[in-house]
């Protein structure tokens, strides 16, 4: 069922949201094959639902997704609640404050029943550096679910509850949507506050929604959506809905994508796909993107720069890990840092700061700043020729757990992400296939800045059109 | 570019992480690594190019000259491994 049809049902008093919640709750517990969850917040889910329940009982209604539950990557702020970022270092650290996300989510009567695992602050593409375990892919549990999101698309994708939010900086929502066969929006940079959301890159970071549907997404955005004064980038975006269909709408498709390093199944979905929107009359448009060759070395070195600074604050001194045993206040720096952070976030703090350090400023980082101004300039341009770009979200389908010994085979996976987050774009990934075993394959629709509402209107098309969406796990049957 | 002791070391410094013997020789390797993938990015025409730092073209973002309340202390004092009298507790600084 539909977060949307679930709503309404609950609205229309079929269903109550206490036995929904209920049933959610167990699902965290008992039905988590996945280690999708760090946490379940049985009394605060509880509470919320009878507080929906009382609402309906009066006649108020709070929202669409009122007594829907819903899943949060452990990023995000709840007050009173733990928050661990995946990471030795935040553990033990319960949230002073709510995310400006989850007050508009308690607000709207969504029922938050827990906190869901991640790659280390998100840096990741596998959700296997969690200090907690790796998180497993539904549709195998010997697979990746994608990161750094995983845990979110995993428990989505495994019925275990129909709506989560994660957060996105380099493809952290749209690659394990792909690799998990739901649907997980990145909304454009400023769309949604990030108060309260733990930073990792700052210029990137941005929080949206897992579905498992376009019109799902599209509730839970205009819920969350909005310009906050806590956040100065935020800005807020308008979610009007656009015709349906294809007909007249210029779908670009910049063919430097498919030409190397991609799956052949991956690049056969994704044609597949260009060619259902192309014969409900979209008009295919061939585009040249050539920045795509320099994506992954100019994501990377703003990222970890960013990633650096923000994780300068880790200092065992206002919160997180404190070393037992310490010489002076620099030791102490140095000793709560070094046990507290994984291998993963010390390599992306010492890349950033190797590339900020003087002597190596302008040969990486400046020109890498350069670069993301090109990438920028390319993405409006193609945009002026089409109403969305349509690309796969990796160029392969999800490898198995452990299975990164080649680094950089890794990082590729992230291609045709990462440039969306540089260019401040809202992106769209939706399932429209499987590999030959079985696994999911993700596309992504990009497009302009601020059109969150039309992209999301293609996506309702495409999946008015097709079944992909449906895809589910083996042994979900019967969850919610 | 080759990553040699000094070169990690100065790193590991300004990231004010301590490397282990074994933890180093693979830091070592792995900003190697990491390096030799970034450096496609020197074949990128940027002369002339403004560097871009965020992707919104927001300057100044003001919100009224309005007094608010703010976190209580103890509240955000909650999470410090040590506090004595409302205040962090640090280790002494001056001789």
């Amino acid at each position: 069922m539909t977060a949307v049809e679930l709503g309404r049902r609950i609205r229309n008093r079929e269903i109550s949201a206490l036995r929904v919640t209920e049933e959610a709750i167990r699902l965290g517990k008992d039905g988590d094959a996945y280690n999708a969850y760090l946490s379940i917040d049985e009394e605060g889910a509880m509470e919320q639902a009878e507080r929906v329940e009382e609402e309906l009982h009066v006649g108020k209604i709070l929202s669409p997704l009122a007594g829907v539950p819903i899943a949060l990557k452990d990023n995000i702020l709840i007050r009173g609640k733990k928050t661990t970022c995946a990471s030795k270092m935040m553990e033990h650290f319960v949230s002073p404050y709510s995310a400006t996300v989850v007050e508009k989510l308690i607000q709207a009567g969504v029922v938050i029943i827990g906190k869901t695992n991640l790659d280390e602050f998100a840096m990741g593409n596998t959700s296997e550096y969690s200090y907690f375990g790796p998180v497993k892919n539904p549709f195998d549990l010997q697979r990746v679910p994608g990161g750094s999101s995983g845990g979110s698309a995993a428990a989505v994708a495994g019925r275990l509850v129909p709506l989560a939010l994660g957060t996105d900086t380099g493809g952290s929502i749209r690659q394990p949507a792909g690799f998990c066969g739901v649907t997980g929006l990145k909304p454009t940079y400023g769309a949604v506050s990030r108060y309260g959301a733990v930073a990792h890159a700052s210029s990137l970071d941005q929080i949206g929604p897992f579905a498992r549907t376009a019109a799902d997404c599209r509730e839970i955005l205009s819920l969350i959506q909005g310009k906050d004064p806590r956040d100065g980038t935020s800005m807020g975006v308008s979610l009007k809905e656009t015709a349906r269909g294809f007909s007249g709408k210029r779908i670009g498709i910049p063919h430097a994508y498919f030409d190397q390093g991609i799956d052949t199944e991956v690049r056969e979905a994704i044609f597949r796909a260009a060619n259902v929107m192309k014969e409900a009359g979209a008009v295919l448009v061939d585009l040249t993107m050539e920045t795509v060759d320099y994506a992954i070395p100019a994501y990377y070195i703003v990222s970890s720069a960013e990633a650096s600074s923000n994780l300068a604050r880790f200092d065992g001194i206002k919160y997180g890990y404190r070393a037992e045993e310490f010489t002076d206040l620099e030791d102490l720096y140095v000793k709560s840092r070094s046990e507290g952070f994984g291998t993963e976030v010390k390599r992306r703090i010492m890349l950033g700061n190797f590339v900020l350090s003087s002597g190596y400023y302008d040969a990486y980082y400046k020109r890498a700043m350069q670069v993301r101004t090109l990438i920028k300039q390319e993405f409006d341009a193609a945009l002026l020729q089409c109403d969305a770009i349509l690309s796969p979200v990796s160029p392969v389908t999800t490898p198995r757990i452990g299975d990164r010994e080649d680094p950089q085979k890794i990082r590729m996976m992230d291609l045709y992400t990462v440039s969306v987050n540089m260019a401040g774009l809202p992106a769209l990934a939706l399932p429209c296939g499987q590999d030959g075993k079985g696994m999911p394959i993700g596309m992504q629709l990009i497009g302009k800045a601020f059109s969150d509402g039309e992209l999301l209107s293609l996506g309702e098309s495409y999946q008015e059109l097709t079944g992909y969406h449906g895809m589910q796990p083996p042994g979900t049957e019967g969850n919610l | 570019m080759r990553i040699d002791d000094a070169m990690i070391g100065y790193v590991a410094d300004l990231s004010r992480l301590r490397l282990e013997e074994g933890e180093r020789e693979r830091a070592k390797r792995d900003l190697e690594e990491i390096l030799s993938h970034m450096e496609g990015l020197q074949g990128a025409k940027v002369d002339g190019v403004e560097p871009m730092t965020h992707p919104q073209p927001i300057t100044n973002a003001l919100r009224p000259d309005v007094v608010e309340q703010s976190f209580p202390r103890e509240l955000l004092l909650e999470n410090a491994p040590e506090t004595a009298e409302g205040c962090f507790v640090t280790p002494k600084t001056v001789e």
